[in-house]
C-alpha cells in the first residue's frame, strides 16, 4: 500500500470459473485490488456499499438484454467503469452500455492490459516531491504548529486553499500526519518558526 | 516463490495452499491461537479441533486474502460475533508485547550503530506514535470490547452507561496513517544507514505490521460495526 491506490473491484459473477480466472488474472498484474463478489444483480443493488466502487465485472448472462436493468446499473454506479464479461451469446448491441468488453475466450495478458488501462485512469498521483514555493510555506506553517486558519491569515489565502495545499503537499511526499511532515521538514533543513503571528 | 494471486476460501481450501500463496496468513492463524504446523488440514478440520465455526475463519481468512464481506457472509456469522472479539484481544497482544517492542528495539539498534540526527527524528516520532497506539487499545480493551460483550450476552447493567457503536466509531482514531508515514519516510525520504541490513529488517517488519493493522481495522469497520450496530438497533426503545 505505498502511495498507491487500491482499487475496489465488484463481480458480478455465477461462474467460479470466471471469477478466480479474472482474479488470478488481475492478481499477477501492477496493481493491488480489494473484490467484492456477487452472484445476481439483485444483490449488487441490495448491498450497501460504504466505499467507492471503481470497476464492476458483470457476466452478461446475468443481464442478457434487460434495457431496464442496465439503465439502473449505470445510474447507480456512475463514476465507476463497467466490464462485461462475455461468451459468444453476448448481444454486441449491448456492448454500447459499457466501458469494455472482455470474451472468456480472450487472452488473459490482453484482459489485464485492457483492465488497467482502464482504471488507472482513476488514480492520480505526482511523480516527483519537489514542493511549490507556496506549498513550502504551508508546510513551514504546518510544522510550525498553524492551524489551518492561522496559515490562511498569514499567508493571505482562503482556508480553502491551505487545505488544498494541504492535500497536495501530502500527495507529493507520500506523508499525511502533521508529526510526518515534521520529520521530514526537519530533516531538509526545514527549522519551525519561534513565534506564531 | 511467493505466487501473486490469491484464492477465495472455501471450507475445503487448505491452509498449506494458502500460507504458500499469502504467508500473512500466518498472523491471521497466530490470532486465532492456531498451531502454525497446519498439516493437510482445510478449513473444516480446524473448525472440528478448535471449535471455532467456519464461517468466521473464512470471512477473515478471505479478507486477510484481499476479499471483502458481502451481506450475505455477515447473515452467515451473526451468532458468533464473539470469536470476532477474541481474534481481535488476541490481535492487541501481539501489537503490545510483539510487533511493536520489536519496531522499538530495531529503532533502537539502528540509532546506536548510525549516530544520526535524522534517527533521532524518527525515533521520537515512534514513540510518540507507539503511545497513541496503547492509548487505543486501551481504549477498545478496557470500553470497546466490555460494551460489544454486554450487547452479547444482553447484561442490561453495560448497556445502562453511556456508550454506543457510534460513539466508538468516531473514537477510531486513525493509527495506520503514521505507521505508512514511517514507511515513506524511510523508503522515499530520509537517506539513513546506508545499506545496512538493519534498514531493511526494520521495513518489512514495518510492512508486516501495516498488512495486519490494515486487517484489523477492515475487521472491525466491515463486520464488527455493522453487525454491532444491528443489535445495538434491537435494544433501544
Amino acid at each position: 500500500m505505498l502511495n498507491k491506490c487500491v482499487y475496489k473491484v465488484v463481480f458480478v459473477e455465477s461462474y467460479d470459473i470466471v471469477f478466480e480466472g479474472l482474479v488470478n488474472i488481475l492478481s499477477k498484474g501492477k496493481n493491488i485490488y480489494s473484490f467484492y463478489k456477487f452472484d445476481n444483480i439483485n444483490e449488487l443493488f441490495d448491498y450497501e456499499f460504504h466505499e467507492e466502487i471503481n470497476l464492476i465485472f458483470i457476466n452478461t448472462v446475468l443481464i442478457g438484454n434487460d434495457d431496464k436493468l442496465i439503465r439502473k446499473l449505470n445510474l447507480s454506479f456512475k463514476n465507476t467503469y463497467k466490464i462485461a464479461v462475455a461468451s459468444n451469446l453476448f448481444d454486441p448491441l449491448v456492448s454500447k452500455f459499457f466501458d469494455d468488453v472482455i470474451y472468456i475466450t480472450d487472452r488473459k495478458d490482453h484482459i489485464l492490459e485492457k483492465v488497467e488501462n482502464l482504471i488507472e485512469k482513476r488514480c492520480s498521483s505526482y511523480n516527483k516531491f519537489s514542493l511549490t514555493k507556496r506549498e513550502e510555506e504551508v508546510l513551514l506553517c504546518l510544522i510550525s504548529g498553524y492551524s489551518n486558519k492561522e496559515i490562511s491569515e498569514k499567508l493571505n489565502i482562503s482556508v480553502h486553499t491551505v487545505v488544498t495545499h494541504r492535500k497536495n503537499i501530502s500527495e507529493k511526499l507520500g506523508i499525511k500526519s502533521t508529526a510526518g511532515l515534521v520529520v521530514y521538514a526537519v530533516s531538509n533543513g526545514l527549522k519551525p518558526l519561534d513565534n506564531k503571528g | 516463490m511467493f505466487k501473486f494471486s490469491r484464492t477465495y476460501i472455501k471450507p475445503n481450501t487448505k491452509l498449506i495452499f494458502l500460507i504458500n500463496e499469502n504467508p500473512y496468513l500466518l498472523l491471521f492463524l497466530q490470532h486465532f491461537n492456531i498451531d502454525l504446523t497446519v498439516a493437510d488440514k482445510d478449513f473444516s478440520d480446524l473448525e472440528k479441533e478448535y471449535k471455532i465455526p467456519v464461517n468466521i475463519l473464512i470471512i477473515i481468512a478471505n479478507l486477510y486474502n484481499g476479499f471483502l464481506p458481502v451481506n450475505k457472509d455477515l447473515v452467515n456469522i451473526k451468532g458468533n460475533v464473539k470469536y470476532i472479539i477474541e481474534f481481535l484481544k488476541n490481535s492487541h497482544k501481539y501489537y503490545k508485547y510483539d510487533k511493536y517492542p520489536e519496531i522499538k528495539d530495531l529503532i533502537k539498534n539502528f540509532l546506536e550503530r548510525f549516530c544520526d540526527p535524522q534517527l533521532e527524528l524518527i525515533s521520537n516520532f515512534f514513540n510518540e506514535y507507539f503511545n497513541e497506539v496503547l492509548e487505543h487499545l486501551s481504549y477498545e480493551d478496557d470500553v470497546v470490547f466490555p460494551y460489544m460483550e454486554s450487547l452479547i450476552t444482553n447484561n442490561d447493567m453495560q448497556q445502562k452507561k453511556n456508550f454506543s457503536i457510534n460513539e466508538y466509531k468516531e473514537h477510531h482514531t486513525d493509527i495506520e496513517t503514521k505507521l505508512t508515514d514511517l514507511k515513506i519516510l524511510l523508503l522515499k525520504h530520509l537517506k539513513v544507514g546506508g545499506i545496512d541490513y538493519i534498514k531493511r529488517r526494520l521495513l518489512i517488519s514495518l510492512f508486516e505490521l501495516e498488512y495486519d493493522i490494515h486487517m484489523h481495522a477492515l475487521i472491525e469497520e466491515t463486520i464488527l460495526i455493522p453487525l454491532l450496530r444491528e443489535m445495538e438497533s434491537l435494544y433501544v426503545k
